[in-house]
């Protein structure tokens, strides 16, 4: 190996050590060392460091009472839901962190934080009631939730436009008039998309909490997540602000910052509870999840289902469906995994299996050698 | 009005609940109505809750009244002088017995220098707050509250004489002590007869030490020549049982030594045992695979075609055996007839059970564990008086656990078999730990327990002064004979190939899915293909269409199913499992072909 293999930061944190005329003959011999070898079963020694932790973790999640914190999974469940690469999480929730002037404020910061908020139709609603004949829905609004939000009748109107609907406001009440509903069930399903016309805010977002960090300046934690439109809003420090939803960061941000925060999220996951793993068997799960430019899950629906070979699948999850439809495609199994090796009763492409006979000595170990003749005698 | 709910149903209301409780309680001491009726006045829901239904645990309590007892020292001296009865005094008023319902109205004193105007109830001794088994254990109110249901179980699992015409019965896994003790420390409990006639342990020298690293993690030291001598030595009875079963169409069992032509007969030599009547007589010593019960039944799932063939019908052996790897002397033979006069045969083997390394050991304060080493006495520790303790007991086990009992009944022991007496270790009322200790000293022991002593190997002193004294210690129905399992060959399953599973079937310790990506993980991938190689076959496979062909061995030719003679057959190793999977996947409609490649 030559010492311009070594990657750059490695030299720059060696030399900042030993020095600028430090050897780097040094630093090979100690790169060399620490690279993984070959045929290390690194994918298992990753899974048996996270899974014997793990059992260390309970099911149970503590669920805290109260407003003061925002309440994520924690535990098992949601590691289980990171490797598992989940569509809908429990708890997704944003940090969203503020620029500079605001994160100062406590006021400024509460203040966009309300204004985070969705605030729907719906919300503002005590009662609504249906006039069939005149295809008339009243909506009865809760003046006094109106004015805490600070909402008029002319916002809500102004929202509801686009929907083209007759309008028209008697005191507290919404008069909306769909003449294209001919059914029960068509005026029903215009009361719901009434509703959950959003008026003011970014939707998904359920509820917001201010905290300080230690430097003193606020943040925002957030139920619910719109990772799109928080990172549009000219307030918010977009180098920082991350939601731990991993689909979404992944489709928003890319699939480098998904991998940092699998990584992120799962050793945070871990270290709550006081459990070590190294970063190095995370990383190596977050690759795995990552490689192809998506996140997959360790599931049959993910990487697991995705193995080249059939065998191995179908010792998995579901084998009778692997197994049909590997008849139907014709597939080959080249008997290069673990499983299908260990169901063969064959030597493992792992540890002490990878190594090959290169040199045939005397011919021997040759084609006609392996015949069955040999064999029985 | 409060509404009375008499047995969960509402049967109508009262003007005043509380009054009409009372009204009923009077009565019931006045023996109107039973004494197991229980009533209650609920505030809360303004009820009168009456109960008088079965289920319900009831418990003895004295009732008192303005503060004072109703049972006097006067009736005690009665009852004590066997004048008037318990049932005497329950007649009288003088003791309730409450459920649970009705506990929640009493206020109940625990002792009588507690009681005041409020209370309503005397406990009868504070001993009542245990159950039958928990006072049985000494110094319980010492112990870590945990600490004492392993203690009551251990005493349930003790080895003692659990029933007295044991030698009468058949029981399953009964073992019997040859040698039992009533406790040195004991309780009030003791004294009853039951707790005489059924002892459960021994009272032993311990000392509280570690020693050549034999003790190490709850395990203990036995004195071997103590067990020679007869130390907790118990038998195993192990009881064979088989039937003359009659079946349709006039055929039965027949209990018998087994003709030569009998299909599935075994050795001559393991029917040896047998008497004429196909039964082993008492007093035969008989072992693993021995005959005990000679039996031949009726062939049952020979098809029609072999009995044409055999002409004659054979009959099928079906005898008992004696386990394998057990062994003991015939105890009983019983013969007796159903209830549709089929014969029964019962044989029990005795077998002897000396203390061995593994058997476990409990004591009456939760402190168990498993014996990991006898050494003769020459070779244990010894006092300067030349006590040889009969068991060591390591010191590590204490402070985690907390069972001071255990420590108090050591001194307990000691203050007793010094002073040839029992001491009395009833919970909160028993003997004091500074009358103890004062009462050692007297003896001209340190009050302290502990002694100086020697290592038995070495004769040197040993620097640190040892605790002992004498305790009881219960010798656990788990023996390790009846749990020990091995295997280096031996049977397979029919389908599989594989190892069979369980003790009783001489099986093997699965290596399973886990315990594999262990030897993964370490790189061991050719010690983990020999690990798998219990299920190992040859199999020909054709070289040219991948398909599995037909070999003999012997002859070494073999050809193609789908390209004949010619083809070219290669020999494959893999697992028996892996062929069946490749068989089902054929039997399913799917193909799987074997692509041979160089093995270099």
């Amino acid at each position: 190996m030559d010492i311009s293999e070594i990657p750059k930061k490695y030299i720059e944190k060696f030399k900042q050590i030993e020095g600028e005329n430090a050897d780097l003959n040094k630093l090979k011999e100690i790169y060399e060392k620490s690279l993984i070898t070959r045929g290390e079963a690194v994918g298992i020694v990753a899974a048996q460091s996270i899974g014997e932790a793990s059992t260390q973790l309970t099911l149970r999640t503590k669920h805290v009472a109260g407003l003061s914190a925002i309440n994520v999974t924690s535990g098992l469940p949601r590691l289980v839901e990171l490797f598992d690469a989940k569509k809908n999480i429990a708890t997704p929730s944003m940090t969203i962190y503020l620029k500079e002037d605001i994160a100062k404020s406590r006021e400024k910061a509460l203040d966009f934080a309300d204004r985070l908020i969705q605030i729907k139709v719906g919300d503002l609603i005590s009662s609504y009631s249906i006039q069939l004949r005149r295809k008339e829905l009243i909506f009865l609004f809760d003046r006094e939730a109106m004015d805490s939000y600070k909402i008029t009748f002319k916002d809500v109107e102004s929202k509801l436009r686009p929907l083209n609907f007759e309008m028209s406001v008697d005191g507290n009440e919404l008069h909306v008039i769909d003449k294209t509903a001919d059914s029960i069930k068509k005026i029903m399903r215009t009361k719901s998309r009434i509703s959950s016309t959003l008026i003011r805010g970014i939707l998904g977002i359920e509820r917001t909490i201010v905290s300080q960090d230690k430097d003193g300046s606020f943040y925002i934690s957030t139920y619910g997540t719109n990772l799109k439109e928080v990172l549009k809003q000219e307030e918010v420090d977009t180098t920082r602000t991350v939601s731990n939803d991993v689909l979404e960061v992944a489709s928003v941000l890319g699939i480098e910052a998904a991998r940092t925060l699998i990584i992120n999220e799962a050793s945070q996951t871990l270290e709550a509870v006081g459990l070590m793993v190294d970063s190095r068997h995370l990383s190596l799960v977050a690759d795995a999840m990552c490689s192809d430019g998506s996140v997959r899950g360790i599931s049959r629906y993910g990487i697991t289902g995705e193995v080249e070979s059939v065998i191995s699948r179908a010792s998995f999850e579901v084998p009778l469906r692997h197994l049909v439809n590997a008849a139907v495609m014709h597939e080959t199994d080249k008997f290069d995994y673990v499983a299908n090796n260990v169901m063969s009763n064959q030597v493992v492409p792992v540890g002490t299996g990878v190594v090959k006979l290169v040199l045939r000595e005397n011919g021997r170990g040759s084609q006609k050698d392996d015949s069955g003749e040999d064999k029985t005698e | 009005m409060s509404s009375v709910i008499l047995n969960g149903k509402l049967v109508g209301s009262v003007d005043d609940g509380k009054a009409t409780a009372q009204k009923i309680r009077e009565a019931r001491r006045a023996g109107e109505i039973p004494y197991e009726t229980s009533v209650r006045y609920r505030e809360d829901m303004d009820t009168v809750v009456i109960n008088s239904d079965g289920g319900r645990l009831l418990r003895a309590l004295i009732v008192v009244k303005d503060g004072k007892p109703l049972i006097t020292s006067e009736d005690i001296q009665l009852l004590s002088e066997g004048r008037i009865s318990w049932e005497d005094l329950v007649k009288q008023g003088k003791i309730d017995y409450l459920d649970a319902e009705e506990e929640e109205d009493a206020y109940i004193a625990l002792n009588e220098n507690e009681l005041t105007k409020e209370h309503t109830h005397l406990e009868i001794s504070p001993l009542s707050v245990l159950g039958m088994q928990a006072a049985l254990l000494p110094f319980v109110n010492h112990n870590n509250g945990h600490r004492n249901i392993p203690a009551v179980k251990s005493v349930l699992q003790g080895v003692g004489i659990y029933n007295t015409n044991y030698l009468m019965r058949v029981d399953n896994d009964s073992a019997i002590a040859i040698d039992q003790q009533r406790p040195i420390v004991k309780t009030v409990l003791h004294d009853r007869k039951s707790a005489k006639s059924h002892p459960f342990g021994q009272n032993v020298v311990v000392a509280v030490m570690s020693y050549l690293g034999y003790n190490m993690d709850d395990a203990i030291i036995v004195n071997k020549s103590s067990v020679e001598r007869g130390l907790f030595r118990s038998m195993f009875f192990r009881p064979y049982k088989t039937a003359e079963l009659h079946y349709i169409g006039g055929q039965t069992d027949e209990i018998t030594i087994p003709d030569k032509d009998v299909i599935g007969y075994k050795s001559e030599d393991s029917y040896s045992h047998l008497d004429e009547d196909g039964i082993v007589s008492p007093t035969t010593y008989v072992s693993g695979g021995d005959v005990v019960i000679g039996k031949v039944s009726p062939p049952r799932f020979v098809s029609a075609l072999d009995k044409f063939r055999l002409g004659i019908q054979k009959r099928v052996e079906s005898s008992v055996e004696c386990r394998p790897g057990e062994e003991g002397v015939v105890d009983t033979v019983y013969l007796y007839s159903g209830d549709d006069g089929t014969k029964h045969v019962t044989v029990k083997v005795r077998q002897d059970r000396p203390v061995e390394i593994g058997d476990k050991f409990g004591t009456r304060s939760g402190q168990k564990g498993v014996v990991g080493m006898l050494f003769k006495q020459e070779d244990m520790p010894f006092t300067l008086s030349g006590i040889v303790p009969d068991i060591i007991f390591s010191p590590y086990s204490i402070p985690s656990r907390m069972t001071m009992g255990y420590l108090l009944e050591l001194i307990g022991g000691k203050v007793g078999s010094l002073g040839g007496r029992f001491v009395d270790g009833t919970p909160f009322t028993g003997e004091s730990e500074e009358a103890l200790r004062e009462e050692l000293a007297s003896y001209g022991f340190r009050d302290t327990g502990v002694e100086t002593m020697y290592n038995g190997v070495t004769g040197e002193e040993i620097k640190a002064r040892i605790f002992v004294g004498d305790m009881m210690y219960i010798r656990l129905k788990h023996f390790v004979s009846n749990k020990i399992q091995w295997r280096a060959k031996g049977p397979v399953q029919l389908l599989t190939r594989q190892p069979t599973e369980g003790r009783s079937k001489r099986g093997g310790l699965r290596l399973g899915e886990m315990e594999k990506d262990g030897f993964i993980a370490h790189g061991a991938a050719l010690a983990l293909k020999e690990r798998f190689d219990s299920d190992k076959v040859v199999i020909p496979v054709c070289a040219k269409c991948g398909s599995i062909a037909v070999y003999n061995f012997k002859r070494r030719t073999g050809y193609c199913p789908i390209d004949g003679e010619d083809a070219p057959i290669k020999l494959i190793e893999t697992s028996a499992s892996f062929k069946i999977f490749l068989d089902e996947l054929k039997s399913m409609g799917i193909y799987p072909k074997i692509i041979l490649g160089d093995k270099v």
